[in-house]
């Protein structure tokens, strides 16, 4: 079973570092590492971000396993999805608990921007609530260029000081 | 086209139209002059046939590329109310 102490002795490897090493860098003695990766300890919560730092890896890839999914992937040629099957999601989220959610497909954004058309506020009353003009000021010709180039993801996201969210992404 | 609506009380009403017959050349030519000629303006550029029919077109296009399980517009209030439209 994969055990935190495996992770940190498996990243230590992969850092080509001595357990000695890895203790002197961090403050502690060598046995306190050996310990770790003998799960008979575990390291002080305040030397994660250390820990993490020196190996290379996530806190949650050292504790849990897991791999953090990177937030924008930018693909290359040959992995990149046809045009027509990818899909621009528009996700807001007052802090009022107002949901909108609008599903265009790249190649109508493209279609849209290629005609001239300003991309409209998708919805004006949900910006007034917002209390700003968020969308409109969202440059959707670059997010077509970002997509054209292959980055694919969360593209946008911004969450303003009252609590409102608006997020876009490319999948 | 289904719009589908719930009210704060938990009444739902489901509209059912054909996309062919609300999104068409005169439906267009209609939209766009009325659009121009209210007052009200609803965020939206000044607009002509020309620049909306690629889109109606590529609208329609894209409805048989999605395979009718396109939801292009899904609104949530915090009191409960909703629309959505799936073409």
């Amino acid at each position: 079973m994969d055990t935190i102490g495996k992770r940190i002795s498996e990243y230590r490897k992969k850092k080509n570092l001595k357990q000695d090493e890895l203790a002197e860098m961090l403050g502690v003695s060598p046995q306190a590492v050996s310990k770790w990766e003998n799960d008979l300890s575990c390291p002080d919560i305040s030397l994660l971000p250390e820990l993490s730092r020196i190996l290379g890896v996530s806190i949650d890839e050292i504790v849990q396993g897991k791999k953090e999914e990177p937030i924008v992937s930018v693909l290359p040629e040959e992995q990149r999805k046809d045009i027509d099957k990818l899909m621009l999601r528009v996700i807001i989220e007052s802090a009022g608990g107002d949901h909108v959610r609008v599903n265009l497909p790249v190649a109508l954004v493209k279609v849209a921007i290629e005609t001239g058309m300003a991309m409209p506020n998708i919805n004006s009353k949900i910006n007034d609530k917002l209390g700003e003009d968020a969308l409109s000021s969202i440059d959707f010709a670059q997010i077509l260029k970002m997509v054209e180039l292959g980055a694919i993801g969360n593209l946008v996201d911004i969450e303003s000081a009252n609590g409102d969210i608006v997020k876009v992404f490319v999948e | 086209m289904k719009i589908d609506i719930t009210t704060d009380e938990g009444k739902r009403i489901f509209l059912w139209f054909p996309t062919s017959l609300l999104l068409n050349r005169l439906t267009v030519a209609i939209g766009v002059a009325y659009i121009n000629k209210s007052k009200r303006n609803y965020g939206i550029p000044k607009l002509s046939y020309s620049l909306v029919m690629p889109l109606v077109k590529e609208i329609h296009r894209q409805r048989r590329i999605q395979g009718r399980k396109w939801t292009l517009v899904d609104v949530v209030s915090a009191d409960g109310e909703g629309v959505k439209i799936i073409l």
